[in-house]
């Protein structure tokens, strides 16, 4: 799709298959989803120049998002990313602006641990809040940063 | 194959004529898309029961949250001003929103997510209609939800 | 002097009951008697009240002269939940809808003859 984007009409996936030939499941009831790349800047002034200057010491990176669990109903989805919050999996996700597998989409991709919650607000559905914060994984002996992909 | 809209309003006619018998007026209500009453008609209680909006708004990127609102509307014309049969028809309006909200009755799949009378106004009887009709009109709004 | 508007009203009045009439019974609901009375029929407006629905109504105004409605030689007013009875028809003394109007006014400025709007109830 060529323009902006609504929220709804963006994907979310998770990798069932390996670092290097990923296989892309949808996560299909996810509500609202926000990313944040935090920097953390390290000042570097000198008398040589009035202007306080940074520089970028550090970048983190915490993807959060909601899920629609449906009660009774069988969700493979759910039960896979609620056990990563659970415990310490290391699981890649790609934020992806359309279709993964359609050209043109934008995606983030990166290794991520979980932490959850879950809120059940009295005049609406009740919604499972996970996050996701980009966790320290290697490859073959090469780290695994997060990289953009346009397909 | 109904769509839920349909089967919901028909279901709470059903659920309102069999719970009836057991509150201050025994009525058969019934299930209608317009609901029409000639006035010489209305001296007996009429109850009336209609779709009345339906809405949708994504819930999650794969749900849409679909939310119908019932009308029950409740008629009945006195020779008279009478307080006593309008204090049993009041009752009759405590007796059907009481109802669905002890029950949470979950009606076609859909759950029961708020309860209003006359709408915008919220009055729980028409007050014109009392000086202008000798008519008790009361309209209850039962608020349904389903995820689809 | 003469009140000329005084008299044209009475003459109205009188004409209405004499020659543009019929036979009509009208209950008194406060003194809870019927009467016999002549009354001039209106159009019958036939009216849909949207509260809830499609609410049909026929509605009809009388003309009936001050002097037609006694009880045993009193006057009285035109009132809420009177009735009058024309053949099999029943029509209720109602204020008009929209709290437009009470239930009956006078037909002119001096009394000689009233407009009683009614909302028929049986047929």
């Amino acid at each position: 799709m060529a323009g902006p984007v609504p929220g709804r009409e963006c994907k979310l996936y998770y990798n069932t298959g390996t670092f290097g030939s990923p296989s892309w499941t949808l996560i299909p009831q996810v509500v609202d989803l926000d990313y944040d790349m935090p920097a953390t800047w390290a000042a570097v002034p000198a008398r040589i120049s009035l202007w306080n200057f940074e520089v970028k010491a550090l970048q983190g990176l915490v993807v959060n998002f909601g899920y629609r669990r449906r009660s009774g109903v069988s969700d493979a989805v759910f039960t896979a990313i609620d056990g990563y919050a659970i415990d310490t999996t290391k699981k890649e996700l790609a934020v992806a602006d359309g279709a993964i597998a359609s050209t043109g989409t934008r995606y983030l991709r990166g290794t991520y641990q979980f932490e959850k919650g879950r809120s059940e607000p009295i005049g609406d559905a009740a919604i499972d809040n996970f996050s996701a914060h980009l966790t320290y994984e290697e490859d073959s002996g090469t780290l695994r940063e997060p990289t953009v992909v346009v397909v | 194959m109904a769509a839920v809209i349909q089967t919901l309003r028909d279901e709470v006619a059903s659920t309102l004529t069999t719970q009836s018998a057991g509150w201050a007026y025994t009525f058969s209500a019934v299930a209608k898309f317009q609901p029409k009453f000639d006035f010489e008609d209305v001296d007996s209680l009429q109850v009336q029961v209609v779709p009345l909006t339906w809405s949708k708004a994504p819930s999650s990127r794969d749900l849409w949250e679909h939310e119908y609102v019932i009308g029950v509307g409740i008629h009945r014309r006195l020779a008279a001003l009478d307080t006593t049969i309008f204090n049993n028809l009041l009752q009759l309006c405590e007796q059907i929103s009481d109802y669905y909200e002890d029950n949470r009755a979950t009606t076609s799949d859909c759950v029961l997510m708020g309860i209003e009378f006359g709408g915008a106004t919220g009055a729980p009887y028409n007050h014109e209609t009392i000086e202008t009709q000798n008519t008790f009109t009361s309209v209850i709004q039962l608020t349904f939800r389903k995820y689809r | 002097m003469s009140d000329l508007m005084a008299d044209g009203a009475s003459f109205v009045a009188e004409q209405l009951t004499e020659n543009l009439s019929r036979t009509v019974s009208y209950y008194d609901a406060s003194a809870a008697q019927t009467i016999t009375v002549q009354a001039t029929k209106c159009p019958v407006k036939r009216g849909i009240d949207p509260e809830f629905g499609v609410l049909r109504i026929n509605e009809c105004d009388w003309l009936i002269a001050a002097s037609e409605l006694a009880i045993n030689g009193t006057a009285f007013e035109p009132a809420k939940d009177d009735k009058v009875t024309d053949g099999t028809e029943v029509w209720q003394c109602l204020p008009l809808d929209g709290n437009a109007e009470q239930e009956a006014r006078p037909l002119d400025p001096f009394g000689y003859a009233w407009r009683v709007h009614t909302k028929r109830i049986d047929v």
